[in-house]
């Protein structure tokens, strides 16, 4: 991987972090948003009883649980940016397919077009020795790439397999046949191509073939060779 | 406030708690309100009922909130649009203004300020039309004069096409 690759990757890469945080912080700004008017609505109930006006006592209980809901709604996003944002601390580390696959989901779960998505949860836990980021990068693209192709009612299903003891595959399918919208675009092949990972695409599913190592990435990252 | 007098709102996100909430409230200030959790619903509603004003959510499911003021504003010219969003930002804010969104707010708005601005918009509408019919009845006096009375109803019909 040559110097222009790694600079392009690290451009890209602050251009996902932002993004992703973007998106982060307008779910918070919804939440807030929820919170204010509930809390609002409290302000007003109490002012109905203050000038003897009488409502239905279920009105309070709503709001109350409504206001701890988006609280613990909160509390999950937070956890979620904060997971994310740990995704840099290491250029290389040994990373869990099925934990970045999760938070993916849940990242992509802040914008408008997201859809039901099932990630398979008998499979066994299976890592491979790469950039956390680059690759919590390329599965959000791909996953924001299907979501953008399909139907509103359509779920996707995500499998994860070791294809060999020296790649693991990750295939997300769908139901309906779909075109996807430019996709590879530049951005997603040069992180892919990073990655040392390939995209073949069908009708109905799309495959990830991303190897247990990746030496070159991690000689160009850490500046060691294995 | 009798139902006449009321301003008739239209309401439409896609966070239903945040509609609920924004909802009740706005009724207990003698609003009439309309609450849809998306852009289809909106359209649907818009066509059989008459709104004074619409608060618009930018991203939604299916049809968003830039598409959605396009579309209201085309075939509801006097309602006046006001997008309330978290998505907001200023180059989001010049593009909606320049397809006729009254404003844009961001959220969390005080709600005293979300007030405000809905009975700005309502003013500005009743301002509008309020020209509208001055010109109207001047164009019809106009056309009272050597014109045949099936002539003046073609001419009229013209006009209320035009309005729509």
């Amino acid at each position: 991987m040559n110097q222009h690759t790694i600079d392009l990757v690290n451009k890209q890469g602050l251009q996902f972090f932002g993004s992703v945080n973007a998106s982060i912080s307008h779910e918070l700004k919804n939440i807030f948003a929820i919170i204010s008017e509930t809390a609002g609505f409290l302000n007003d109930l109490t002012q109905l009883s203050k000038q003897g006006k009488k409502f239905e006592l279920s009105l309070l209980e709503n709001c109350s649980n409504s206001i701890a809901e988006e609280i613990e709604r909160g509390f999950d996003t937070i956890r979620q940016m904060n997971q994310f944002a740990h995704s840099v601390d290491h250029p290389i580390k040994e990373t869990s397919i099925p934990d970045t696959l999760t938070l993916a989901v849940k990242l992509t779960g802040f914008l408008s077009y997201t859809k039901k998505t099932q990630i398979d949860a008998s499979a066994a836990d299976i890592t491979v020795l790469t950039s956390p980021f680059l690759l919590q990068n390329l599965i959000y693209r791909t996953l924001c790439a299907v979501y953008k192709s399909m139907d509103t009612k359509d779920t996707l299903n995500i499998f994860f397999h070791e294809k060999d003891p020296d790649t693991v595959s990750l295939t997300f399918s769908w139901g309906s046949p779909l075109a996807l919208k430019e996709f590879p675009d530049q951005h997603t092949t040069d992180v892919a191509d990073a990655l040392g990972a390939v995209i073949s695409i069908s009708d109905n599913s799309l495959d990830l073939t991303v190897g247990r190592a990746n030496d070159s990435l991690s000689a160009a990252l850490t500046g060691k060779k294995r | 406030m009798t139902d006449i007098e009321k301003i008739h709102l239209l309401m439409v996100d896609d966070e239903e708690k945040f509609l609920h909430a924004l909802t009740e409230r706005l009724k207990l200030k003698f609003f009439d309100i309309t609450p849809v959790t998306n852009g289809e619903d909106a359209i649907a509603v818009a066509q059989k009922a008459q709104f004074d004003v619409a608060v618009v959510d930018l991203q939604m499911p299916g049809i968003d909130g830039v598409e959605l003021l396009k579309i209201l504003k085309k075939s509801h010219r006097f309602l006046e649009i006001i997008i309330l969003s978290g998505h907001a930002t200023i180059d989001t804010a010049v593009d909606c203004t320049k397809l006729g969104a009254f404003k844009v707010l961001e959220k969390p708005c005080s709600f005293d300020k979300l007030v405000e601005t809905i009975t700005e918009a309502y003013e500005s509408r009743m301002k509008k039309k309020f020209e509208k019919d001055i010109d109207r009845m001047k164009k019809i006096q106009s056309l009272a004069f050597g014109q045949s009375p099936l002539g003046i109803l073609r001419e009229l019909k013209k006009m209320d096409d035009n309005q729509k």
